[in-house]
């Protein structure tokens, strides 16, 4: 897994490639937890992902209850396997997915 | 039998390869070596001043003589003999010894030849060993004409007139004397010394000094003193045997002293660090006991340091051991524990089968592999009252201890609530209020739960963020339901789910599963997929919930091999027979 983080004012883009999964999901949330402080526009730039367990679900959660708060957060460049995990698991509910 | 062998290797490999006698061959090896050199050195240096003595010697005594012989009437005897010997014909000449020829110089044998011959032999008694005669010498053809020989032995008498041939450079020196060497220098000489060694058949090897008396056009006329070196190449002899004795003896005894305190100094020490670090692996870890703490070694140089440092290495080492015990019996009562959790765990959901051997109505089968000792999968079934049946698989995110604390929570909620008799989709929202409540860990769950009308096989469900559920119809292929899904339970407060319906017949079977199943992973990193499960599904026997689950778990055990299983892999399996047909069977 790779992140690339590209901050503009008050907006957070955040790409991650890769796996992520219970090995990669702590590093992406120290990350998030490191980078949020400020930012009402949060992008999770999700075009290169492979693939999402649970655990990066939790930390999508927790990312997403942090910017009820204090902005919004936004998914992009899903695609169709990611797409079907975040159905399944109802994520697709609460996320804004563009 | 292993270990024999290899102690059998371990010994054989001990070979002693003695210090004592290495250090004794090294040492005598060196005194021989630097003897022998100093000797050769030495040798040549002795055997060069000696020679050069000998040179000083004779060619000083050559030039005493002819001072003395001045007062003789040698010019006269000279010439007498030179024209004697000029008048012979070359022919005649050539046998030199022959006594027709030394008889053309008897008339010159007269009183003032024995006048001439008695003072040199004077002279000769005073100086000891030397012999002097007075010669002709003709360096162009390179001969020596005797004139007067002063020797009494009638052997090595050379007769007046007589010659003998001598080599170019040897007569040269004689004639004109050699370039002073630094011998001659250390002793002071500054003249050109007229000495020669010279070694002739007939007189032995000798030191032969000369004095020039007169020259004529033809001839040198000089005196001459002989020594024989013999003596001291006897004296040199002596001095050899001397002296390589007493090397041997002197490297016999340094060898000795060398390896007395070498195996004072080195080789014992050593013997009794590996004594000890035998002693030491053989017995390790049986107690306490120190090998290398009184080993007393106190050679004052690196042997010392080493028998420290191993000292040193003995008590880490002992201490090291003891944290190892320690943490290893704490390992064991975690591991114990884990072990008592997991029993726990599998206590918890229900394993006996069949279930309800009584009712004939439907047979359920569940099985859960969790991928630790403790997982965060869980299923469950229970009555709600005669006609309703409940089922609930789940998945907690997460995996080890906290997953299996958060499981058993929500499965007591989740049963609870079910029993009081209200839909799935209240079970979902209420545990969800609950859970998300007390939630610091943001630990989530994906439920599907499902309530069977026993009677009708109709099917009240609701679907918190879990898997797709699939039946199999008896008369055609597995179906997967794309059902209402709703958040997963713990996520965030005021969700709601939905209820929907499934129907199913008898013969069906209703499956349901955890991600473990179609996220499970081969050698090659690649995922099963719903896909392969469902051919699965419809390779599976129909109408036995334990086959189709056996069948589905074969299939995929085969696809993973030799990969490490990541996830917990739970299946639930309920068949429906319909109540016609429990009764007829």
């Amino acid at each position: 897994m790779n992140i690339t983080k590209k901050a503009e004012d008050k907006k957070l883009t955040i790409g991650v490639d890769g796996r992520l999964d219970t090995m990669t999901a702590p590093e992406l949330d120290e990350e998030l937890k490191a980078s949020l402080g400020g930012v009402e526009e949060l992008v999770m730039d999700f075009s290169e992902l492979e693939y999402i367990s649970s655990a990066g679900l939790r930390v999508l959660l927790s990312a997403q209850k942090t910017m009820n708060t204090q902005g919004e957060m936004t998914v992009t460049g899903v695609n169709d396997v990611i797409m079907e995990i975040f159905e399944v698991t109802g994520f697709s509910d609460i996320l804004t997915i563009k | 039998m292993i270990k024999k062998a290899d102690g059998q290797n371990k010994n054989q490999r001990r070979i002693r390869h003695s210090l004592n006698i290495k250090t004794f061959l090294i040492m005598i090896a060196l005194v021989l070596g630097m003897g022998g050199t100093i000797l050769v050195a030495g040798f040549f240096l002795y055997l060069g001043g000696m020679v050069n003595q000998f040179y000083i010697t004779t060619w000083n005594q050559a030039n005493s003589e002819a001072a003395v012989l001045e007062q003789q009437n040698y010019y006269d005897k000279s010439m007498e003999i030179i024209d004697i010997y000029n008048s012979i014909p070359e022919e005649e000449r050539r046998d030199g010894t022959s006594e027709e020829y030394k008889a053309n110089f008897t008339p010159v044998i007269d009183d003032t030849f024995r006048t001439l011959q008695t003072a040199q032999r004077d002279l000769k008694d005073r100086n000891g060993p030397m012999n002097s005669f007075i010669v002709a010498i003709d360096s162009v053809n390179c001969k020596m004409i005797y004139i007067c020989d002063s020797d009494p032995n009638e052997e090595t008498f050379c007769y007046p007139g007589t010659w003998e041939n001598y080599p170019q450079d040897e007569i040269d020196v004689l004639v004109h004397g050699r370039e002073l060497n630094r011998f001659d220098k250390a002793i002071g000489a500054t003249q050109k010394v007229q000495s020669v060694i010279t070694n002739q058949p007939k007189y032995g090897l000798r030191c032969t000094g000369g004095a020039t008396l007169f020259e004529t056009d033809q001839y040198t006329v000089m005196v001459c003193v002989d020594e024989k070196l013999s003596p001291m190449a006897q004296a040199s002899q002596i001095f050899l045997t001397h002296y390589v004795l007493l090397l041997m003896i002197v490297s016999v005894i340094t060898a000795l002293i060398g390896t007395f305190i070498m195996r004072r100094k080195i080789v014992r020490p050593i013997n009794k660090m590996a004594k000890a670090a035998r002693a030491y692996s053989e017995n390790k870890y049986t107690g306490n006991e120190r090998y290398f703490k009184d080993l007393k070694i106190s050679t004052r140089d690196e042997i010392q340091n080493l028998a420290i440092t191993l000292e040193d290495m003995e008590s880490d080492l002992a201490e090291h051991v003891d944290n190892m015990k320690r943490i290893t019996a704490q390992e064991e009562r975690i591991n114990t524990e884990l072990n008592l959790a997991a029993r726990i765990q599998e206590s918890m959901l229900p394993r006996e089968f069949p279930a309800f051997p009584e009712r004939k109505e439907f047979d359920i089968y569940a099985e859960m592999n969790a991928a630790r000792e403790v997982g965060g999968d869980f299923y469950d079934f229970f009555l709600i009252d005669d006609d309703h049946l409940a089922i609930v698989i789940a998945d907690v995110s997460g995996k080890g201890m906290p997953a299996a604390l958060f499981m058993t929570a929500s499965k007591i909620m989740l049963k609870m609530k079910a029993q009081e008799g209200v839909s799935p989709a209240e079970v979902l929202e209420d545990v969800n209020e609950r859970i998300c409540a007390n939630n610091i860990e943001e630990v989530f769950v994906t439920v599907w739960v499902g309530i069977l009308e026993i009677s009708t096989g109709r099917v009240i469900a609701a679907n918190a963020g879990h898997e797709y559920p699939v039946i199999m119809h008896n008369n055609g292929n597995a179906e997967l339901i794309h059902d209402k899904h709703g958040f997963v339970i713990g996520g965030l407060p005021g969700m709601k789910y939905n209820d929907y319906e499934l129907q199913i017949e008898p013969g069906d079977s209703l499956f349901v599963y955890t991600d473990g199943v179609p996220e499970a992973m081969n050698e090659a990193d690649e995922l099963f997929k719903t896909d392969r499960m469902l051919q699965a599904l419809d390779d599976a026997d129909k109408g036995d919930s334990r086959k189709i689950i056996e069948h589905v778990e074969n299939a995929v055990n085969n696809y993973v091999g030799g990969a490490e299983q990541f996830d917990d892999i739970t299946m639930l399996c309920l068949t429906y027979r319909g109540v016609v047909n429990a009764q007829e069977t």
